[in-house]
């Protein structure tokens, strides 16, 4: 490799935007993707229609399968394309944001895993349920799951339409519509066939798919860089059109005060937000014991963080071996730098073993895709039937395969009865119903930009989730006025900030972009949503009437801890 | 690769909470006796069980009972039958002959088992490990966000060959996260496991 250092120009022969053969290639493997995705969801479908095994897949997954699910839900294509992306493009900047995506974990892992595996059944709201009965608790809890779900949903899908299309070569309007629909259509029917069992299975397939075709161009780039990966950052920084500032922070969050306390919210939120993501919390729920959910939790860490440093060392040969411009040039947010490295790494532009490679990568990225839509509409659809439906429109009665789970129940939560039989069906209709408005709402939003979406489910998620369910599992005097007030009081600012944030008005990238009635100047609400979730918690707590009901608490720790009466 | 080497944090032991160390000390709580059979068999015969005179595996007669539409397991990779079977055995315990339990005595049940020393002692020992080491990580990152924010000349400094201040503390964060997995999964063996589960027998027990 010849070695310029002027700015702006790659020294690499640029490996001009993919065009023609390799896109035959990728659509094969895109279709061989679907058919086996949708195998096993037949297959799996017809193993049981129960309630548990709709919402948590029969809980006899072992914790190395639920690990590797784990880390598919949370390995979207946002992080496969997008960080490795973020790092070809801002270098060091991108590094800092996936580590608060794998801290995170550490939450999850000490605070919430056992604890919500042994107290809860199959969503976040009956860990609170336990001890709050409250019909509004449930309705509170499930509504922000709800939100939370749909927010990354479209995250998700947005990205996916820009994503297919750009990988099938074609960024016609009409290609992106249609991969959104098709891509919904596709997880509608994963859920509403499958559940939970499916949906897992589809994770851990993704999982293994997207594992393997990092460690193979890993490997690939190593191999280039023969192992030096001091001279694949200096290479990477010869070629950034940066020079020595893109292995330094600042490239992108840099600039400004707002722009880096705009990095702090986002961090936070990240580092929280995992914790109250709805669809990571329901995995728990398919392990037979806390035990299992621990283990389980640690495999996703290990895959989470060896993927992370995978990425990060992608990142970093996108830029040495194709050069920051050409990966802007071919996707402005950089989400083709592996795709494009791919590219390079299998011998270029035009050669057998590079078109391979691009339509391998390009098809695993298409089935992260699937598989993450898939288990978030599943989460949407379980808080729906579950929460909203079941617990807390219908009210609740206690059923015999609930026996020992929500003694008590009957006195406090309405007269009515669904039965666990009706549930189901209405989640699948809820299912299908999440996934059609997913749609709709992805084809509207298609200009927002993806990263901001997943930030704002992420910060939505600790703001409203986390605050209740922490202080559930461990705040004795918790009532049930300060659930509703910290679910509420987290959820409502943080959509009411973001609603009068740049993101949506004053901008030329804004949802609107004429307009100009912002009045908060960060993008991530997190730094101020967060905190007041828990004040008003807290809050709430204080100035409730009745205080709080130490016998249940008794119960949920008891239960949360020992695992005593655990579903 | 790096996930090789750090996604077996636990040793690469096959999941189940009865290969736990045969080392029952006699400090544990009032239940050492029912569970001395535990570590022993990978299929055990759960306390409950051996009280209701029969022996015989638990496994078979539990399926039906803990899911009833699910009689196969997943495709291509079966569950470990024993391993995946055994932990749901529990659940069923309290709901099997079905005296229906008042719900005030269970809520007395769980008053009592929640004062007792052997739940204090887990609860002690969890918290002790889990909320000193939260704020210890949370902290950790936070400032380390706020550093590559507030201090970015500092950050610059150069270490070893390209990298630089900011990449060392950044590898680091990957560091401690793997750590603390590592020791958090440690403390919840050595201290926490055999205990919680001899407590939830016994709460089970006084449940039925």
């Amino acid at each position: 490799m010849t070695a310029t250092t002027g700015v702006l120009t790659t020294a690499t022969p640029p490996p001009v935007a993919p065009a023609g053969q390799h896109h035959g290639l990728a659509i094969a493997l895109f279709a061989v993707i679907v058919l086996v995705t949708l195998g096993i969801t037949l297959w799996v479908g017809r193993q049981g229609s129960a309630a548990e095994d709709f919402y948590a897949g029969g809980r006899d997954f072992t914790p190395l399968q639920n690990g590797f699910a784990l880390s598919g839900d949370y390995l979207s294509a946002a992080s496969f394309l997008g960080v490795a992306g973020l790092i070809a493009l801002y270098g060091y900047d991108g590094v800092l944001y996936s580590i608060g995506f794998l801290v995170a974990w550490l939450v999850v892992l000490m605070l919430v895993a056992e604890l919500v595996r042994n107290a809860g059944r199959y969503t976040l709201a009956d860990v609170l349920a336990l001890r709050l009965r409250r019909r509004k608790v449930r309705a509170a809890a499930g509504g922000a799951s709800v939100v939370v779900t749909l927010l990354y949903l479209v995250a998700q899908m947005v990205g996916a339409g820009s994503l297919v299309a750009l990988l099938l070569g074609t960024n016609s309007a009409q290609a992106r519509t249609w991969t959104i629909i098709a891509v919904g259509a596709l997880m509608i029917v994963y859920v509403t066939i499958g559940g939970m069992r499916a949906t897992t299975w589809i994770q851990i397939v993704k999982a293994v798919l997207l594992i393997a075709g990092s460690v193979l161009l890993t490997v690939l780039l190593l191999v280039r860089f023969h192992g030096d990966l001091f001279e694949l950052m200096r290479q990477a920084a010869r070629h950034s059109g940066a020079g020595q500032r893109y292995l330094e922070p600042g490239l992108k969050y840099g600039a400004t005060f707002t722009s880096r306390l705009d990095f702090f919210s986002l961090g936070l939120a990240l580092v929280l937000g995992t914790a109250g993501l709805p669809h990571i919390l329901s995995r728990f729920y398919t392990v037979p014991t806390a035990r299992a959910a621990r283990r389980s939790t640690m495999w996703a860490i290990g895959l989470v963080g060896g993927f992370y440093l995978m990425a990060i060392a992608l990142g970093l040969g996108a830029t040495a071996l194709v050069g920051s411009a050409e990966v802007r040039h071919a996707n402005s947010a950089g989400n083709t730098a592996v795709p494009l490295l791919a590219l390079v790494l299998g011998g270029g532009n035009g050669s057998t073993g590079g078109v391979v490679l691009f339509a391998l990568i390009s098809a695993i990225a298409f089935a992260t895709i699937l598989a993450v839509v898939a288990g978030l509409t599943l989460a949407s659809s379980a808080a729906f039937a579950h929460d909203i439906w079941a617990g807390a429109w219908r009210g609740r009665r206690r059923r015999v395969a609930a026996a020992g789970t929500h003694r008590g129940d009957a006195e406090e939560e309405g007269a009515e009865n669904p039965s666990e039989q009706q549930e189901v069906v209405v989640a699948r209709f809820a299912a299908a119903g999440i996934g059609a408005a997913a749609i709709v709402i992805s084809l509207y939003a298609q200009q927002l930009n993806v990263a901001f979406l997943v930030g704002l489910a992420f910060a939505v998620a600790a703001s409203s989730n986390l605050p209740v369910l922490l202080y559930s599992l461990f705040w004795s005097r918790f009532t049930a006025r300060g659930a509703v007030w910290s679910v509420y009081g987290g959820l409502v600012p943080a959509i009411v900030l973001v609603f009068f944030s740049p993101v949506v008005s004053g901008t030329k990238v804004a949802l609107f972009p004429g307009v100009d009635f912002h009045w908060f100047p960060l993008e991530n609400p997190g730094i101020v949503s967060i905190p007041l979730g828990f004040l008003a918690g807290w809050i709430g707590t204080l100035t409730s009437p009745e205080p709080a009901d130490a016998d249940r608490f008794a119960e949920l720790e008891v239960r949360a801890l020992t695992g005593a009466g655990a579903a | 690769m790096p996930q090789q080497q750090t996604s077996s944090p636990g040793q690469g032991q096959r999941f189940d909470w009865w290969a736990a160390p045969a080392t029952a000390t006699a400090s544990e709580p009032a239940a050492a006796p029912r569970r001395t059979a535990v570590p022993v068999q990978p299929v055990p015969t759960r306390p409950a069980a051996a009280r209701s005179a029969a022996p015989e595996p638990v496994a078979a007669p539990l399926a039906p009972t803990a899911r009833p539409a699910a009689p196969v397991g997943p495709p291509a990779v079966p569950p470990r039958v024993p391993a995946a079977a055994a932990p749901p055995a529990p659940a069923v315990a309290p709901r099997e002959p079905a005296p229906p339990v008042s719900t005030t005595d269970s809520t007395e049940v769980y008053r009592s088992v929640q004062a007792s020393a052997a739940f204090q002692d887990i609860r002690r020992s969890y918290r002790a490990f889990v909320f000193p080491v939260s704020g210890a990580f949370l902290g950790w990152y936070l400032l380390y966000v706020a550093a590559e924010a507030a201090a970015p000349g500092a950050m610059r400094s150069p270490v070893a060959g390209p990298l630089n201040v900011a990449w060392v503390l950044g590898l680091l964060q990957f560091a401690s996260t793997f750590l603390l997995t590592w020791l958090y999964a440690r403390n919840a063996r050595t201290k926490r496991d055999r205990a919680a589960l001899g407590l939830r027998w016994d709460t089970q027990d006084q449940l039925r």
